[in-house]
């Protein structure tokens, strides 16, 4: 009983990768993947060059302004991010307070990094920001309060010595999950998909081999990316 | 009061189609759906009208115990990889008391007891409000049965829950743990009187089992999206595992500009950003390295403007033996280019006779039709109006055209004779029966024209190069949604999370 069982799940392993080689997906499909991924994110070149080479008709609302805000926001230019939102959708801000908040506090550290970044620099602008901007803002909600707290105690420490909570706000990677936030909030005002398509699926594949583990003995599923290139 | 009528139901089919992965089709869904109350599968004490729909207690009216029932299950079973099963049950009437039990048992459980009396059976009682599931435990959950009440039975295989509803109204979860077996949806009862009308899904539901479903689903999608990625390939994070997924995907399959423009894009986004450069390895974004990758683009390139001769060609000096060692490629791509010079007449001839519905004098050219004939080419160009001149040339050049595209599908055919396989004859057939309409653009063989052929023949191509150079067929983006695909087939087998999910309509549907 117990060989048989054993036999059943060495046959379930090989069957397997036979199984994944049979199943067919649309080249089409993949293409229009890609391309939606390309457009979301604001790849605007390899989105054009696509279109050629893939025979796509491209049909999509501009999106010159939507990368040049996500470059402003890349590059810590928050004000001119704003400025451009508001002009792009003029009651995207307004109507969503939090993402506003999310934006005048990257404001907020980029004035702090500028003012740490050289010794005894001024910090009055960073100062004058915050009570004008930030702190009007936050006494009805508690996210926010603390999300203020956490940005100012960055003036009260060395920079190169900042607890991890500190140090994660002075990380790039914070520009960049704002600028996806933003992007995410215009694509949606454009009544487009706010999040690509291939990172939904990305998670499914994750999500599922996990599933399937819990019960079955999976053959190690290679994504078939030669890393090591990569680095 | 009647409820029936107060709410218009909704058409659903009991089963959400469209949850199953691989689906199988309409018909054979139908078949494997309880659809009635099974003759053969019932108490004595029980009848049956309707053509099985409908139920009704016959006696005898005095029972020994008073545990003892009558029952019956549907035809067939609830099928797990459904996701969900749903049915409604309209109490024709109550009799005095209600005895009537709706519910679910697999087909081990007696039929003398009201659902949930024994193990593996589950029911939801009239007379008293309770729940009863698997024999021991009772508990109380919703309102009484009354005459026209309509009490639906769902079943959530997602998580192994099932529910029940009254009018409409969903009561909550009644159930949990509910084993895996085969169940039947049962109705039991116990006294005259008493008389049940079933809906397996053939009517619309009172319930809105569409909304119920949408609801399990988002909650499947979003346990799904906050699921870790870091199994996949724990070196990278998730933006930069999509983007080197896409940046293979492009090199792989030959999108060699776009694999360029790609690598600057994600270049000048981490530069503004400031961030380490190097972690994406951009120089292996760069794809000019790979001379491969050129050609495979020279000659799916060629494949997408219809140009086969030059994909032939090149193919030919780079990779000599594509061709000999692919015999259905070679063929396919000969096809393909048959299938172009069948569209090169189609065009002119499609683009002349749009011009005639719109044309300015209205004259009606009944002879056009005659003058495409192939078997009797230009017959009636005498006597044309001077006007029709440039049409005249036009026509002679179809004509030439025509010929052309006839004596390379003969030829193909000589080369093919005494191959029988199936891909290869009926390919060939249809080419040619292209040649028998007048404006093969508007023709039912219309969609052998379609651009989308291009695209497949060069992707078939591509594969086949890179098989030949040792590299994988499928980009590593593809590879992931083929495993994904198997993956999601396992674990909604039995019902489970993957019964909600489907891969092809919400992740790989109407994109953009």
């Amino acid at each position: 009983m117990a060989s048989h069982a054993a036999s059943a799940r060495k046959s379930y392993a090989s069957d397997f990768e036979r199984r994944v080689d049979e199943v067919k997906v649309s080249k089409t499909d993949l293409n229009h993947l890609v391309m939606n991924y390309l457009i979301n994110e604001g790849y605007q070149k390899a989105a054009l060059n696509f279109a050629k080479e893939a025979g796509i008709s491209l049909d999509f609302p501009a999106m010159d302004e939507r990368i040049k805000i996500r470059n402003d926001i890349h590059s810590g230019n928050i004000q001119s991010a704003i400025e451009r939102i508001n002009c792009l959708h003029p009651e995207l801000l307004d109507t969503d307070p939090s993402l506003h908040f999310s934006l005048l506090r990257l404001q907020l550290i980029e004035l702090i990094r500028k003012c740490t970044a050289v010794p005894d620099g001024d910090i009055t602008p960073a100062l004058d920001f915050a009570t004008t901007h930030l702190a009007p803002r936050a006494p009805g909600n508690i996210a926010f309060l603390e999300d203020l707290e956490r940005t100012m105690a960055l003036l009260c420490f060395p920079k190169d010595n900042l607890a991890p909570p500190l140090a994660e706000l002075m990380d790039p990677a914070l520009r960049r999950r704002v600028a996806a936030q933003v992007n995410e909030t215009i694509m949606e005002a454009q009544g487009l998909q706010k999040e690509p398509k291939i990172r939904s699926l990305v998670k499914l594949r994750a999500w599922s081999e996990d599933c399937a583990r819990k019960d079955r003995d999976l053959p190690p599923l290679e994504l078939g990316l030669d890393i090591g290139t990569f680095d | 009061m009647g409820m029936s009528s107060a709410k218009k139901p909704q058409s659903h089919r009991g089963l959400a189609f469209d949850v199953v992965e691989h689906p199988p089709s309409r018909d054979e869904v139908t078949n494997f759906l309880p659809s009635r109350w099974n003759e053969n599968d019932k108490s004595a004490s029980l009848e049956l009208l309707n053509g099985g729909t409908e139920v009704r207690f016959i006696g005898p009216a005095k029972v020994s115990n008073e545990s003892d029932a009558a029952a019956v299950r549907a035809d067939r079973p609830m099928p797990p990889q459904c996701g969900l099963f749903y049915y409604e049950a309209t109490i024709v009437s109550a009799g005095k008391e209600g005895f009537i039990g709706i519910g679910f048992c697999t087909e081990k459980v007696s039929l003398s007891k009201l659902p949930g009396w024994e193990q593996e059976s589950w029911g939801y009682h009239g007379d008293d409000g309770n729940i009863f599931c698997c024999q021991g435990t009772r508990k109380s959950y919703g309102p009484k049965f009354n005459t026209d009440d309509i009490i639906g039975c769902g079943v959530n295989f997602r998580n192994n829950t099932a529910f029940f509803t009254r009018n409409g109204v969903l009561l909550g979860v009644a159930c949990r743990d509910i084993n895996k077996g085969r169940l039947y949806p049962v109705v039991g009862m116990k006294k005259a009187g008493e008389h049940v009308r079933v809906n397996f899904g053939q009517q619309g539901f009172f319930f809105d089992i569409d909304r119920y479903m949408k609801e399990e689903k988002a909650k499947t999608y979003e346990e799904i999206n906050r699921h870790s990625i870091t199994r996949l390939c724990p070196q990278l994070d998730e933006t930069a595992l999509i983007q080197a997924l896409v940046s293979q995907y492009l090199a792989h399959d030959g999108y060699v500009d776009t694999a360029r423009a790609f690598a600057e894009d994600v270049q000048n986004e981490s530069q503004a950003l400031d961030s380490d450069a190097s972690r994406l390895g951009i120089s292996s974004l760069d794809p000019k390295g790979d001379a491969d990758a050129v050609n495979r683009q020279r000659i799916r390139t060629a494949i997408l403007q219809g140009d086969v001769d030059l994909a032939l060609e090149l193919t030919e000096i780079f990779y000599p033996n594509v061709l000999k060692d692919n015999e259905l490629l070679f063929f396919r791509l000969r096809r393909r280019k048959l299938v172009e010079m069948i569209r090169e007449v189609a065009e002119t001839v499609h683009d002349d006779n749009a011009g005639q519905k719109n044309g300015y004098n209205g004259n009606t050219r009944n002879d056009f039709d005659h003058d495409m004939d192939i078997d009797e080419p230009a017959t009636s160009y005498e006597g044309m109006d001077v006007e029709d001149y440039q049409s005249q040339s036009k026509t002679s050049q179809v004509k030439n055209a025509l010929e052309a595209a006839v004596q390379y599908g003969q030829q193909l055919r000589i080369d093919f004779q005494s191959d029988g396989r199936p891909e290869i004859k009926k390919p060939l057939e249809e080419a040619f029966s292209l040649l028998a309409y007048t404006d093969p653009k508007s023709s039912v063989l219309a969609h052998l024209l379609d651009e989308e052929g291009r695209i497949a023949d060069g992707e078939e191509l591509n594969s086949a190069i890179l098989v030949s150079l040792g590299k994988s067929s499928a980009a590593a983006l593809e590879r992931l949604v083929k495993q994904s695909s198997v993956l999601i087939q396992d674990i909604s087998e039995e019902g489970g999370p993957g019964a909600f999910v489907n891969l092809r309509n919400d992740y790989l549907r109407d994109c953009y």
